[in-house]
């Protein structure tokens, strides 16, 4: 779990700009308006498209929809550790040739498993992109496994683990600890990184009969962004993937997380850390309900940035901490997951503050959010924020933002366009429901706090 | 001054892997590369000899404005930290706004305020909405002209930078890296990564102010503006708001020595599951001749996804999650390189003996033509997709002007990686990469992984500490 893309933030560094668009002069369009056409393969796979000729780039991205969160029970960390496979051997691609077709043509690739999909991604100079669709799908169709393969990325995740995690402070806090403590059902609440054991455990059997079941055309969606030949692509596309054999969509396991009446509390000491922390969170509306994206307005004006609220009071006027951090989907956004999910906050603070003044501290700023409509400056201000975000997620040089949302709009709720009409669902928003949202779900019987002990420094304590 | 870890993604590196197997499809053949075009910009000075940059850019309605400040924690002198505070307290309030209202009009514009303070730059960066670029304009003209410096906030940003470092200090990365600049730069600032406690306690607000009165002057910012906004309207902006901002004193040059001498620190970390890397030493900084040759050995060595140093730690050995060289480059021509890696801490000894073992093979061998194509075209691939990114392209200008390189610099950079050869690439490792001048510092198990470290042949002769 580095940052994403270490060596692309890395390079980014090293760069030049290359289009230059006439400035200023035309009008400015009422929110992002990003071109998308998309339909199914006979096979089932989704494809989404998305032309943007304006850097001579492209985004190819395959998402399955398959995450940690569904992965075997006794195979805790396997969704990850497959991903790591599929970087590996396919039937026409020995170990490390996909990854010098990519980076030897100059793109950047990478995956990422996350709750409920796991994702490869590359984007590269135009002329590149049907070489990375014929890559995607010699994944997709023909990946080959052996045990060498498998004990080396093994070793590798654990060592992933350890570097992120074991010898880190604060490694797994508050986004590993906090769905453990918050949520009941095994499936949200398991250890997504995974247990040694269960990584050691891993056979070729497992990851053959993960592969056949989830990683089937039916089961994806294929991105193409930016700088592309829309015919061309077309075809490509049918060339590479319509071949593929149709296979069922996988069944889904119940996810539902029973409805938490009691305010949960935990407590555990890490002991590398040298200073005390705490978290907390409380679980969200079910998504796209008019209360959700009240929800995505409320973190705005609690949560994101130097002017929300709970930055006021708890880093500005009160001193315990640097800086507040958190969201709706700590490893992600409100909008690229599927399943159950907690809103949540945390801060590093000194030993001198108490975990009781921090709470009465939110618990007062939350009380505010209940009693007073919040105004129009503060609602325009949150819904600015959000446009301004969706400007850059539009007009990202790597795209990874806008097919990360394009993806996940297809395989959860099979409407990719619907990217254009955010800011329009968070208009629909009023300061009523606003606070009516914030009275149902920002109580303390939906909440689960999580304090973090500080242990001695030298420590090497594992988590 | 780095703030809290970053929280994590799960993700995967790719890795490089050997030659060609015969009797497989082949992929389908890349088309014909597309070219590329640099943006126009347009370079002026005010009066006061503060230096502007706009380009027009991109397709999106939005400007970032970043102010480039030519100082940062060279400048501490006797009070180390005190650039940290001082550029933290700029942003809690300025002319007719506190703290509060400056965040909220950053927000209303379409931004936030960030404050970062380097080594040799200190930068605020304002991102807005095309049409309030203008508005920004005032924002960042308030923030170094007339911040209120408010003496009752700055025993908390103290406490704040306190909490940082102790945090930075309880990570085997912040550990080592402390321990590293303190070895190759000795008493100049770039050794002096973190403040200590005490240092901090004896800042006071004056030190603050008179840190800004004598860092903060026009002929030491450069604002660059790039994205779309109305060119005309900031401009006025410009002039209206900074004209008559005292020239102030440029900055003073202090070049470092770094050290060239073989020196190891094991630091022991009690039950430490890794072990954490930093090897290296000074090399020339970009503006040297033979940059280009170091710079594409360093990416065949550890600087890109195609790095032999995760071809063979991480997918041959398994033994890390990864393992990067770097050259980070600092003002006046000084430079450092560096591998870093956190490693299984059983194989230790053993990583280390491959690292060693990877330099001496750039040091002594011409890379194969392949491999040095597929990093050339790797190093212009990634120039071209940052190309259209605002940040990307402003940090690139902002590394020019502290360089003091020329626009060519950036302009032929495609044709300078591509001109490189192999014997240019093993000619500039074997004279700037020399092992027996490296310094290295391990933190992990040092009860357990001492002796074999120790014994290591690569460090015989090195002064141990």
């Amino acid at each position: 779990m580095q940052p994403l893309l270490k060596f692309l933030a890395a390079s980014l560094a090293a760069l030049l700009a290359l289009t230059a668009t006439a400035a200023a002069s035309a009008p400015l369009p009422a929110q992002i308006n990003v071109a998308v056409e998309y339909y199914r393969l006979p096979n089932g796979l989704r494809v989404v498209l998305s032309r943007d000729p304006s850097v001579p780039t492209s985004t190819v991205a395959m998402y399955y929809h398959i995450g940690f969160r569904i992965e075997p029970r006794n195979r805790t960390g396997f969704a990850h550790l497959f991903e790591h496979l599929m970087f590996q051997e396919t039937t026409n691609l020995a170990k490390g040739e996909a990854d010098k077709l990519v980076a030897g043509n100059g793109g950047v690739a990478n995956g990422s498993t996350r709750f409920d999909y796991t994702n490869y991604f590359q984007v590269v100079p135009s002329h590149v992109t049907e070489p990375v669709l014929w890559v995607e799908a010699e994944r997709m169709g023909g990946l080959v496994l052996s045990d060498t393969s498998l004990q080396n990325q093994k070793d590798v995740v654990k060592n992933e683990v350890r570097v992120n995690v074991v010898n880190r402070p604060y490694g797994a806090f508050p986004w590993l600890d906090l769905p453990e403590h918050a949520n009941s059902n095994w499936y949200n609440a398991h250890n997504f990184y995974g247990e040694f054991a269960d990584i050691d455990a891993a056979t070729l059997e497992d990851v053959r009969s993960f592969y056949d079941t989830y990683y089937v055309p039916s089961n994806a969606v294929l991105v193409v962004a930016g700088d592309f030949d829309p015919v061309a692509v077309h075809a490509e596309i049918e060339r590479y993937f319509g071949g593929l054999p149709k296979r069922p969509e996988p069944a889904r396991p119940n996810v539902t997380e029973p409805k938490q009446v009691t305010e949960r509390m935990a407590t555990r000491t890490d002991g590398l850390a040298p200073r005390p922390a705490l978290a907390f969170g409380y679980h969200l509306p079910e998504r796209n309900t008019p209360e959700w994206y009240a929800f995505g307005l409320i973190d705005q004006i609690l949560l994101q940035g130097e002017d929300s609220r709970l930055w006021r009071r708890l880093v500005q006027e009160r001193g315990y901490a640097d800086a507040v951090e958190g969201g709706m989907n700590l490893i992600g956004n409100m909008f690229d997951y599927e399943g159950p999910m907690l809103w949540a906050a945390s801060l590093v603070h000194d030993a001198g503050a108490s975990d009781a003044a921090i709470m009465a501290d939110v618990d007062d700023v939350i009380g505010r959010l209940q009693r007073e409509r919040v105004g129009p400056a503060e609602l325009e201000r949150a819904i600015t924020k959000i446009r301004s975000a969706l400007y850059d997620v539009a007009g990202s040089s790597t795209r990874f933002g806008l097919v990360d949302l394009l993806a996940c709009f297809a395989l959860f709720d099979d409407d990719p366009a619907k990217v254009n009409r955010l800011e329009s669902e968070f208009r629909k928003v009023t300061p009523e429901l606003l606070r009516a949202t914030a009275r149902k779900y920002l109580v303390r019987g939906n909440r689960t706090r999580l304090a973090l002990l500080a242990g001695k420094p030298s420590a090497g304590a594992k988590p | 001054m780095s703030g809290l870890p970053k929280r994590m993604i799960l993700a995967a590196l790719l890795m490089l892997g050997a030659g060609a197997v015969a009797a497989r499809e082949a992929p389908p053949a890349a088309g014909t590369p597309r070219p590329f075009v640099l943006p126009a910009k347009r370079d002026f000075k005010l009066p006061n000899g503060m230096a502007v940059t706009l380009v027009p850019f991109g397709a999106i309605p939005k400007a970032t404005l970043l102010l480039v400040l030519r100082s940062g924690n060279i400048a501490d002198g006797s009070k180390p930290g005190l650039a940290d505070l001082a550029t933290e307290l700029l942003t809690e309030g300025a002319g007719e706004r506190d703290a509060r209202a400056l965040a909220e009009f950053a927000a209303d514009i379409g931004g936030a305020l960030e404050v970062a303070t380097g080594p040799d730059q200190t930068t605020i960066t304002l991102d807005v909405l095309a049409e309030r670029a203008s508005d920004a304009v005032g924002v960042l003209a308030d923030v170094v002209r007339r911040p209120r410096l408010p003496a009752g906030e700055l025993a908390r940003l103290k406490q704040n930078l306190s909490r940082q470092v102790a945090i930075a200090r309880s990570q085997a990365q912040g550990i080592a890296g402390e321990a590293f600049a303190r070895l190759l730069w000795g008493d100049h600032p770039y050794g002096h990564e973190l403040p200590t406690e005490a240092e901090i306690a004896l800042i006071g607000i004056d030190d603050v102010r008179g840190f800004v009165t004598t860092e903060l002057g026009a002929v030491r910012a450069h604002l660059y503006v790039a994205g779309q906004f109305d060119a005309a309207a900031v401009e006025r902006a410009l002039h209206a708001r900074f004209d008559d901002w005292p020239a102030g004193a440029p900055a003073a040059s202090h070049p470092p020595t770094g050290s060239r001498l073989r020196t190891v620190e094991l630091i022991d970390r009690p039950g430490a599951a890794q072990s954490t890397i930093v090897l290296g030493l000074p090399v020339p900084g970009p503006a040297a001749s033979r940059f280009t040759g170091l710079s594409v050995g360093n990416a065949l060595l550890g600087g890109s996804l195609l790095s032999r140093l995760d071809q063979n730690l991480r997918e041959d050995k398994g033994w890390t999650y990864g393992a990067a060289s770097r050259i980070t480059p600092f003002a006046a021509g000084a430079a450092s390189f560096t591998v870093t890696t956190d490693v299984n801490a059983p194989d230790t000894a053993a990583a280390l003996g491959e690292i060693f073992r990877e330099l001496e093979r750039l040091r002594t061998e011409p890379p194969p033509v392949d491999e040095l194509t597929s990093i050339q075209n790797y190093r212009s691939g990634v120039f071209v997709i940052g190309a259209s990114s605002r940040g990307g392209l402003l940090a690139q200008l902002a590394f020019l002007e502290l360089q003091g390189l020329p626009d060519e610099w950036l302009t032929n950079y495609v044709a300078r990686i591509h001109a490189v050869t192999p014997a240019e690439v093993r000619a500039a490792a074997a004279d700037y990469l020399d092992p027996a001048s490296m310094t290295l510092v391990v933190v992990g198990d040092m009860q357990k992984l001492k002796a074999a470290i120790l014994a290591l042949p690569a460090l015989k002769g090195a002064t141990f500490r």
